[in-house]
């Protein structure tokens, strides 16, 4: 059993808030993801967690039990850190050992383990390497090994592929799902990059500003964001503005280029209000205006004309940027689509009412 | 400029190789002689001993004073600390008479005066602001992430210390260590009022020696010691560049 339950913690520096009465529970054994962009407070919040930083309000509990109080090096937690922090003059088989020799674990026996660990992130052989010799991945295998050796019931991971090449990013993201499931230890990760969470985690708390935003199964999250910012962040979207206008019996939220959105009687929104609209390309369909059977409105959905402005060639996916009434929506497609769209053309853009995401101004969501 | 430096070291340097006893230069003839009279003479043996205790003993308490200073200033929040560092130089802008007549009649109120330990306390005082400020400006370059490192892997405070920070700031402690040392050994007006007869340091007795009369041993001690002078600003020249450049690889 590891259950790590964070109660309102807070972190004030002089008058910056970088975290912001942050309540959640991580499950015994699940792997949670922290998202959030830079500076949102994700490594405070860790930090708290491992013991480095002392909460200015707020209870941390392992278990029911509070350790809040408790210093680093009496929490059964362990940090691998953004830039690793290997110890530079001690080889990597003594940085593995170093939680152990702590513990006053005998040498043979420490360096034993410190070598079946090595084995098991891929690093046999390596012992008696310098750590400054090693790469990035490697490094990062060593301070993965480091922590598992001293058997913490949580391992807090502080964005440790952000410093590697795509490709070793994605090999790691499948070594640490595996790491996590052979260990079955509660894990919680934090990161900027939102395929590393969406890859990794059992659940994804999104964090902005020192705040949980929302914590949810990934899919979940991905689907109902509650909040504009989850919107926004997780995934490229097109906002588009619309005003709330009651003049019929139904409030309806009116954009630009003409398409509007009825509401439900008791949305709870006035007459004048802004709302923003989120069309998520993969939502809107993309046709030629001559392709007569795409034309077609389908049941409660909007088709508006539009030009194309820029054709933006990204590997396998091509993104149009197409002007409606000018407002610029983007459409992504695959290469294998072979619209063959180019600048100037008039397109036809699609989407299904159910499909669009509407947010209040204050960013909570708005449900139709 | 460097000729009116150099010139009299150069004159004390090979008067220390004549083989008579005046003070003639250049010398007649070249030998060791006053050099086998320095290793025989019981006097002068003592000296260098005392030299070195003090020394020993200037290291050890100013090291270990900067040390608690430096990772004291760094671990405290309260802002007007820093703004008393410079506070711990004043040592130095005292004129080392003055040092000295308080110190004596500090001690010898205690009757400590003429011990090992006074002359100690008295050159720690130089040595420490010093020392100090090369720990300070090595600390700076110490990758505090890897206390927490430590911390989070179960080295309670004090043993991060030695396992992570200490390693990192040894050629900076080396460093302050000999030139610690190279203060002890030079100093000499507060030595004179703080020793005695048994704790004469080297440039106590050279003076005394010279006081009475014109002793050649003196020319061979000072050959000594201002070798020992430029090898120790050598070595610590040599390793704090050594840390720097490690740091810059
Ligand atoms: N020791 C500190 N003193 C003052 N402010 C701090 C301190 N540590 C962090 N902050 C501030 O707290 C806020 C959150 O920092 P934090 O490092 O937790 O962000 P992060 O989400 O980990 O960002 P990144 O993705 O860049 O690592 C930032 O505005 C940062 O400047
Ligand atoms: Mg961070």
């Amino acid at each position: 059993m590891a259950q790590i339950e964070l109660d309102g913690i807070t972190k004030r520096y002089d008058d910056l808030e970088a975290v912001s009465g942050l309540s959640t529970t991580v499950k015994d054994g699940e792997l949670l993801c922290l998202l959030g962009p830079s500076g949102c407070g994700k490594s405070t919040t860790l930090r708290m967690i491992g013991g480095l930083e002392m909460p200015t309000e707020g209870t941390i509990k392992l278990d029911d039990e509070d350790i809040t109080d408790v210093p680093p090096y009496n929490r059964d937690t362990s940090i691998v850190f953004q830039n690793w922090e290997l110890f530079p003059h001690k080889s990597v088989r003594e940085n593995v050992a170093f939680g152990l020799k702590m513990r006053d674990v005998d040498a043979d026996e420490r360096h034993e383990t410190a070598e079946e660990l090595l084995e098991r992130v891929e690093m046999g052989g390596y012992g008696s390497y310098d750590p400054t010799d090693l790469s990035g991945g490697q490094k990062q295998r060593v301070a993965l090994a480091r922590s598992l050796a001293v058997d913490p019931s949580v391992l807090l991971l502080d964005e440790p592929l952000s410093n590697l090449d795509k490709r070793l990013r994605e090999q790691m993201e499948i070594h640490l799902k595996q790491i996590h499931e052979e260990f079955d230890k509660t894990f919680i990760y934090v990161t900027h990059n939102q395929d590393e969470a969406f890859t990794l985690a059992d659940r994804i708390g999104i964090m902005n500003d020192g705040q949980l935003v929302q914590v949810g199964d990934p899919m979940d999250v991905y689907q109902n964001p509650t909040n504009r910012f989850t919107e926004e962040f997780l995934g490229d979207t097109n906002f588009i503005e619309g005003k709330v206008s009651d003049s019929s019996d139904q409030p309806v939220v009116k954009t630009g280029f003409g398409a509007s959105i009825p509401l439900s009687k008791n949305a709870g929104v006035d007459s004048g209000d802004t709302i923003d609209l989120s069309l998520r390309p993969e939502f809107l369909a993309l046709s030629s205006p001559d392709d007569q059977q795409s034309t077609v409105t389908t049941d409660g959905g909007h088709a508006v004309t539009g030009t194309v402005e820029d054709v933006l060639y990204q590997g396998s996916t091509i993104r149009y940027s197409v002007s409606v009434s000018g407002e610029p929506l983007f459409v992504e497609r695959h290469v294998g689509d072979r619209l063959e769209l180019s600048t100037g053309d008039t397109v036809q853009l699609q989407w299904d009412t159910d499909d669009v995401l509407l947010f209040r101004e204050d960013g909570t969501k708005l449900d139709v | 400029m460097f000729l009116l430096l150099v010139a009299p070291l150069v004159v004390l340097i090979t008067t220390s190789f004549a083989g008579s006893t005046s003070f003639q230069f250049p010398p007649q003839e070249l030998s060791l002689q006053w050099y086998v009279e320095f290793a025989q003479s019981q006097t002068w043996i003592t000296a260098v001993k005392n030299s070195i205790i003090v020394g020993t003993g200037t290291i050890i308490l100013s090291t270990t004073l900067s040390l608690l200073a430096a990772f004291g200033v760094r671990q405290s929040d309260v802002t007007w600390v820093a703004r008393l560092v410079p506070v711990t130089l004043m040592p130095l802008f005292l004129p080392p008479v003055v040092l000295g007549v308080a110190l004596l009649s500090f001690f010898g109120s205690y009757n400590l005066h003429q011990t090992y330990g006074s002359i100690i306390v008295a050159h720690a005082l130089w040595a420490t602001p010093i020392s100090f400020l090369i720990i300070q400006s090595v600390m700076t370059q110490v990758n505090w992430g890897l206390q927490d490192a430590a911390l989070d892997l179960g080295a309670s405070p004090l043993k991060t210390k030695f396992e992570v920070i200490f390693p990192q700031i040894r050629q900076g402690l080396f460093a302050s260590a000999l030139i610690a040392f190279i203060i002890s050994l030079q100093e000499f007006i507060m030595a004179l009022f703080l020793s005695g007869q048994d704790t004469r340091t080297i440039p106590v007795l050279a003076w005394t020696a010279i006081s009475q009369m014109l002793d050649p041993i003196v020319n061979v001690v000072s050959t000594l010691l201002i070798t020992l002078v430029v090898v120790a600003l050598v070595l610590s020249a040599f390793s704090i560049g050594l840390n720097r450049l490690a740091r810059q690889l």
